[in-house]
């Protein structure tokens, strides 16, 4: 039994698409869209295509998978800078943290290069393996500030928990999460983290300028899972902060590191005005 | 007068050494999970921190020249002896913490009054953080305990867990309830999944319906597993609305 989709005939019973995708959206950079029988890139929770031809998503967030040009678009600059409070991270337009330039092609060549390997190990297998698990998102669960200052600055700390594709927390073992950072403006001590989860798939992200400089930087975070049944190379993954005024969804946070706050993708993470202290302490 | 004399030059030799020991520290940066700590430690006591003054600043770390470093010391209340010997009530140590700006895992900071295990190691006649620069303590949330020192490793293993997860005097049920996460997690790591379970079941019987419900979620959800207590949990018409939506979701897992 078979349902017309729009453009293309649906599989009922098998759950599969029975013709390729009739877009022309194959890109070498994008690994996901290689697999023309798949539905928005096998992400259905956060993407749909109502024509059948492209994938939007409801939040208006944009793929990792994609490049910047391709997500922002060209020769697209500056903007905001980053300026804490700045611009609006919704949609398709331009990223007001990120500048064009050599820096950044050669940061989103690097990014695609291990998106790439995610593909034939992760998105593929999600066809063809149904227990095969991925980090969906890493979702913020508590997002405060330290009591303590460092050279009398303020110390935000984010606490985030890898959720897999159903919504639950991805806590396998080998699983670790890496941070890449560039640095815009300013300076900052150690690049590049990782992290391995504990045991409900959570870790902690501290920021503060400390007694540096003020610092903007963008951060992105890639996922691999090392052991086991669901390992898998390193994948980008998108971050999922549900209290940021400009979100929820983000696949670059842009952050800007002053005496007295720490900026988010435009947001100082108070509440009305008011900080809100770690009640939990440091994992 | 003599005596006063002899007691001065003594206290000015005491501080030049100490000084003098301070100065040649080398910074040993580095993230040490909690087991780690314990093995690596000579000293593992529970205290609350009462002041902390810089040392010195503006060292550069050998491995990192990008990274300033201070070295700072903090002065502790000692509350609790649970691994080494030590008879004092106060406590002094060391350890370099990074000052520019950071993004990255905890780094290592304390604030007068916050309660913690401590994880030290002798130099000489000095006292240092097991690791520099990352954090090297764990904060204790349950409020004050009675711990003896212990022997062997598991003992010492057992006192850490039971500091982290059972309720002591002072509690703050809100903070130690939002912690439980963070603390269940540290104590599989410490004791192991059946041990963790173990002292979570122990909590199911506690009076607070807040604990009862976040210790029963804890036990239910992976790793651990233990649905069991989901179906006395969801009779409970005391426990709250974000507990309830969780059981309920989990008791209806296959």
């Amino acid at each position: 039994m078979t349902d017309y989709a729009d453009q293309r005939y649906y599989g009922v019973g098998s759950g599969r698409f029975n013709t390729p995708d009739p877009s022309t959206g194959v890109r070498m950079a994008a690994p996901s869209t290689w697999n023309r029988y798949a539905y928005v890139h096998g992400d259905p929770i956060n993407f749909h295509d109502p024509g059948g031809l492209n994938e939007a998503s409801p939040d208006g967030y944009c793929a990792a998978e994609y490049t910047y040009e391709e997500c922002f678009g060209v020769g697209i600059g500056g903007g905001g800078g980053g300026g804490g409070g700045g611009g609006s991270f919704v949609g398709r337009g331009p990223d007001p943290n990120w500048q064009t330039g050599a820096q950044v092609k050669k940061n989103v060549d690097a990014w695609d290069a291990l998106i790439l390997a995610a593909l034939v190990a992760g998105q593929a297998r999600q066809q063809d393996e149904p227990g095969f698990r991925y980090v969906r998102e890493l979702r913020v669960v508590d997002d405060c500030l330290k009591r303590q200052a460092l050279g009398g600055s303020a110390v935000r700390r984010r606490t985030y928990q890898a959720v897999d594709q159903f919504g639950d927390p991805y806590a396998a073992a080998g699983l670790t999460i890496s941070e890449h950072v560039h640095v815009q403006s300013g300076e900052l001590t150690g690049l590049d983290s990782t992290w391995h989860v504990n045991n409900y798939g959570m870790f902690q992200d501290v920021l503060t300028k400390g007694a540096g400089p003020d610092t903007t930087e963008f951060q992105q975070f890639t996922a691999s899972n090392v052991s086991g049944l669901n390992s898998f190379g390193s994948v980008s993954v998108m971050v999922y902060d549900p209290a940021n005024p400009n979100g929820p969804y983000f696949g670059t946070l842009g952050i800007t590191l002053r005496q007295h706050d720490v900026f988010i993708n435009g947001s100082d993470g108070k509440i009305g005005g008011k900080p809100r202290y770690c009640d939990t302490p440091d994992m | 007068m003599r005596q006063i004399a002899v007691g001065m030059y003594l206290l000015l030799i005491l501080l030049l050494t100490g000084c003098s020991a301070a100065a040649e520290l080398v910074p040993r940066p580095g993230r040490l999970e909690i087991v780690e700590r314990i093995n690596r430690a000579d000293l593992v006591v529970v205290g609350v921190v009462e002041a902390e003054q810089t040392v010195r600043a503006g060292h550069r770390n050998e491995t990192s020249e990008s990274m300033p470093l201070q070295l700072m010391k903090v002065n502790i209340r000692v509350e609790g002896l649970i691994k080494g010997s030590y008879s004092a009530e106060q406590l002094a140590f060391l350890y370099f913490r990074a000052t520019g700006a950071w993004d990255g895992p905890a780094p290592n900071l304390l604030a007068p009054g916050e309660r913690d295990i401590f994880y030290l190691i002798r130099e000489g006649d000095l006292l240092r953080a097991t690791n520099d620069v990352y954090s090297s303590h764990t904060e204790v949330v349950t409020g004050r305990h009675n711990v003896q020192p212990e022997v062997s490793d598991a003992r010492v293993r057992e006192t850490i867990t039971r500091l982290l997860l059972l309720p002591g005097d002072g509690l703050d049920v809100t903070r130690y309830v939002a912690s439980l996460y963070i603390e269940a997690s540290n104590a599989i790591d410490i004791v192991g999944k059946s041990r963790t379970a173990d002292i979570l079941r122990s909590l199911l019987r506690n009076s607070d319906s807040r604990i009862r419900g976040r210790a029963c979620i804890l036990l239910a959800e992976p790793p651990l597993n233990e649905r069991g207590c989901l179906e006395n949990l969801l009779r409970d018409a005391q426990i709250s609305s974000e507990d309830r939506e969780r059981a309920t979701a989990l008791s209806r897992r296959p």
